[in-house]
């Protein structure tokens, strides 16, 4: 193709990503050396005082609450997206219906389907509602507003995210394969976990990374359905960025997010023979 | 093992939906509580008298049908330039964009936005918004879009420019309609996911802009209303009907 | 015949790998040429080049004494009915005939309906190219790029998509349709048979360079190299020449003068229906095929033999 043809086709979005995405991060790789001003903003001199204070117990714990968090929401999804990635494969000319109704919520907006929980657990959500009257309990349980919630809310916005990679990975593994198990005498679940199981496992890989990644930089979520008492990465760098007004170390928490994002995703990269993307 | 697959699918089904059916529901209720009290459409008509929501979906609906135009063509061109000859750069830079953290896009933009907004007297509004959005629908745009191209054989365009077709020509008459449908799911898929944003938007927008999902955002950290619910369910049942045409498109010949 | 299509130490490199490494060539007009060879030889690298897809790193290109290469696609009067035909699936059956008419007017709708008849696509004109079989495609494409009168059609592995029973029959088609048209052809094929069958000459190529030039009974019965002769074809390769399995002859009884033999002992004979399939071991410790008629009988592996052969039928190859 004519080069200029092709220049002038990509022009726009190349613009548009230096500056979006390349600019801002210099931006935020100059403000996370910098200090912070008596009223915010961003003063000389530099500094590496930021990123010691990552090392500070208290922010510390905060990221590593993050990466527990993820992790359990994401085993979760695994566990639970597995059955159902499988029930759809076997599913004959249900397959595509199934398969829709997985897809479906990823098109519904993440807000809404947060609060839906919110609207199933708070006090006089439709749950203790409806145990209140049938007279199961006399006050309302303490539903919203805790980590479990919060893991619910992560499990339920993600789990298609779970379930797509799985799907396309079974669906690939040829039936006979079961036959052949069965044939040598292997039964359904050692079957399941000898060839079906081993045999998923790029599927398992890319699941557990577009569920553990955005899970790890939640903000939504936690902020909803934690009513503010469930403190993760992507709040503390909210709070910096607001009512702390604390922009230097906001920018390097930001970069310290991006940069486990980047290093799991490229240790994932170096595995596959497809790119990712 | 068969009967337990299908339990389980049955009890994850109803994990994925119910929850959105219960808000529907009660979106239809009498009642300003939890409990069943006879239908009524009263929760839709307060949100249509609320002038500060109608204001607020206006500007969604704008800034996600700009947004989405802007984001559509800037991506269908990229992907289309990436697909004659890879460019490492901007793949890169279009994966980085993926995957970053909503919460860290949005405020290394405000940043950005505060940076130049020093040097230059403007401020945080609908443009710093679109801009935005502009920006996180573009990878999506590309994904999609790209993914098609890579299905379709080179040889088509070779094949009118055999015949006597300019590239330009060849890409008009050839590609594109070809390409048509995989544009539509992309620029649908980008209305969605601009007319859904909350954390990005709430930190680019400034004081004097608000849209739709900030305004349903600060009523449900109030604990919500049942003009949530009905909000809610006017845009899912709005986004499923597009998502439904469009691919009625698709199937199309 | 003068030169029509010309190619003048023609070549094309990438970094890292040469695809042709100058190949001089002149085809006539209305020949119907063949460029032959195994996968990465060059043959679809050389077709792409005439027609404009890739630009050539050394050489040039002459069309009628003019000068093609450097000039796009579009400004060429050669057209292409590619492998996968590259029918454009938006378009209808009559769309996509005409859809060069635009640029290059030919002899715009008489042509077309000349074409339409000519490939007996009447019934098929307001389908979509996946409604058509595989037959119907290459028909199609054929039109689209016959109603443009192109000074050659470039052909690439035309027989590869369609399935092996078609494959008979559209050859003597391509055949008749070319004599028809008065065209000049270039067709590319890795298939020995397609090439020999449809041919008035072939080009053999072999890693980027020319292996052998000539009309397929000078490639066939006079190969130059062990390379041209394997390739065309099974061989046994005897003390200093080889012979065609179906030039070589197995009996039990001596030949008669004339004939050269070796004696031999039968490993395997199979009976194909249409010829006897036989392998010995000459005693010098050689291996041979013979293809024998059906009517002469058959042999027991063990049998004691005579390998015979007529010397003119000896094939004197090169070494490499």
């Amino acid at each position: 193709m004519n080069t200029r043809l092709r220049a002038a086709a990509l022009a726009p979005a190349a613009a548009l990503m230096i500056a979006t995405v390349g600019v801002p991060f210099a931006v935020l790789a100059a403000y996370a050396f910098q200090s912070r001003g008596a009223y915010g903003g961003v003063v000389p001199p530099w500094t590496l005082e930021n990123w010691q204070r990552l090392a500070d117990p208290l922010y510390l714990g905060i990221l590593l609450r993050s990466f527990f968090v993820a992790a359990v929401s994401t085993a979760l999804c695994l566990v639970m997206a597995f059955p159902l990635a499988m029930a759809i494969t076997r599913s004959g000319r249900w397959k595509n219906l199934l398969l829709a109704l997985v897809m479906l919520p990823f098109w519904t907006s993440l807000l809404i389907r947060t609060y839906a929980w919110m609207f199933l657990l708070r006090d006089t959500g439709l749950i203790n509602s409806l145990l209140l009257k049938a007279g199961l309990i006399n006050e309302p349980l303490p539903l919203l507003y805790n980590w479990g919630a919060v893991v619910l809310g992560l499990v339920y916005a993600h789990l298609p995210f779970m379930v797509l990679p799985l799907y396309a990975a079974l669906e690939r593994q040829e039936p006979h394969l079961l036959e052949a198990a069965a044939d040598l005498g292997a039964r359904d679940w050692q079957a399941f976990w000898r060839i079906t199981l081993p045999l998923a496992a790029p599927g398992i890989r890319a699941g557990i990374l577009l569920v553990f990644i955005p899970c790890l930089g939640t903000y939504l979520i936690p902020d909803l359905l934690g009513g503010g008492k469930t403190i993760l990465a992507g709040t503390l760098i909210q709070n910096q960025f607001t009512a702390a007004r604390d922009w230097p170390f906001g920018a390097a928490v930001s970069l310290a997010l991006m940069a486990a994002v980047l290093v799991l995703l490229w240790l994932e990269a170096r595995r596959r023979e497809e790119p990712l993307l | 093992m068969k009967r337990t697959l299908a339990a389980s699918a049955v009890l994850l089904y109803a994990f994925l939906h119910a929850p959105l059916l219960v808000l529907a529901m009660f979106s239809f209720n009498q009642g300003r509580f939890t409990v069943w009290e006879g239908f009524s459409l009263r929760w839709y008509e307060e949100a249509w008298r609320d002038a500060r929501l109608v204001e607020a979906a206006a500007n969604s609906l704008w800034i996600a049908a700009t947004a989405t135009l802007l984001a559509t063509v800037a991506g269908t061109l990229c992907a289309y330039g990436l697909w004659k000859r890879e460019s490492r750069m901007l793949m890169t830079a279009l994966s980085v964009s993926l995957v970053t953290p909503e919460i860290v896009t949005g405020i290394a933009l405000l940043a950005l936005f505060q940076w130049l907004f020093r040097y230059a007297g403007l401020q945080l509004g609908l443009h710093t918004v679109i801009l935005a959005h502009v920006s996180f629908c573009l990878a999506f745009v590309v994904l999609v879009v790209l993914a098609r191209l890579r299905t379709m054989d080179a040889a088509l365009e070779e094949a009118a420019m055999d015949l006597g077709a300019r590239e330009w020509e060849a890409f008009l008459r050839v590609t594109l309609p070809n390409l048509l449908p995989a544009v539509l799911s992309a620029a649908l898929l980008a209305f969605t996911i601009s007319f859904d944003d909350y954390v990005i938007t709430s930190l680019v927008a400034g004081v004097d802009t608000e849209t739709l999902p900030m305004v349903l955002y600060a009523m449900a950290r109030r604990g919500g209303s049942p003009v949530v619910n009905a909000i809610s369910t006017v845009i899912v049942v709005l986004l499923g009907a597009g998502i439904l045409l469009a691919e009625g498109l698709r199937k199309k010949p | 015949m003068g030169a029509h299509l010309e190619l003048q130490d023609l070549a094309k490199e990438y970094p890292g790998h040469t695809a042709l490494a100058g190949v001089s060539l002149e085809i006539a007009q209305g020949e119907f040429f063949g460029l032959l060879g195994p996968s990465g030889c060059g043959k679809t690298t050389t077709l792409r080049l005439i027609a404009g897809f890739e630009q050539p790193t050394r050489g040039c290109i002459l069309l009628e004494g003019r000068r093609l290469d450097g000039l796009p696609p579009y400004q060429r009067n050669v057209s292409t009915v590619f492998q996968s035909y590259a029918l454009f699936p938006h378009l209808t059956v009559r769309e996509n005939i005409e859809f060069g008419l635009r640029y290059r007017n030919g002899e715009g709708r008489r042509a077309v309906d000349d074409c339409i008849e000519m490939l007996g696509l009447g019934g098929k004109l307001n389908r979509y190219p996946r409604q058509l079989s595989g037959g119907e495609k290459q028909r199609v494409a054929l039109a689209r790029s016959l109603v443009l009168r192109p000074a050659v059609l470039l052909l690439d592995e035309p027989l590869s998509a369609l399935d092996p029973n078609l494959r008979k029959q559209v050859r003597v088609e391509l055949r008749t349709l070319q004599r028809r048209v008065g065209i000049t052809f270039v067709f590319v094929t890795h298939d020995k048979e397609e090439a020999l069958s449809l041919s008035d000459r072939i080009l053999l190529l072999k890693n980027g360079g020319c292996e052998q030039l000539g009309t397929p009974q000078e490639l066939y019965l006079r190969p130059r190299t062990r390379f041209a002769a394997s390739f065309l074809g099974p061989m046994n390769w005897l003390e200093g020449f080889g012979l065609r399995p179906e030039a070589t002859h197995v009996s039990r009884t001596p030949p008669g003068a004339g004939r050269k033999s070796a004696p031999a002992r039968v490993l395997a004979s199979l009976f194909l229906g249409n010829c006897i399939h036989v392998e010995a071991e000459l005693d010098g410790g050689t291996r041979i095929v013979a293809e024998l008629s059906p009517f002469d009988g058959t042999f027991q592996p063990g049998e004691r033999v005579h390998v015979s052969w007529r010397e003119e039928d000896e094939i004197r190859a090169a070494e490499p």
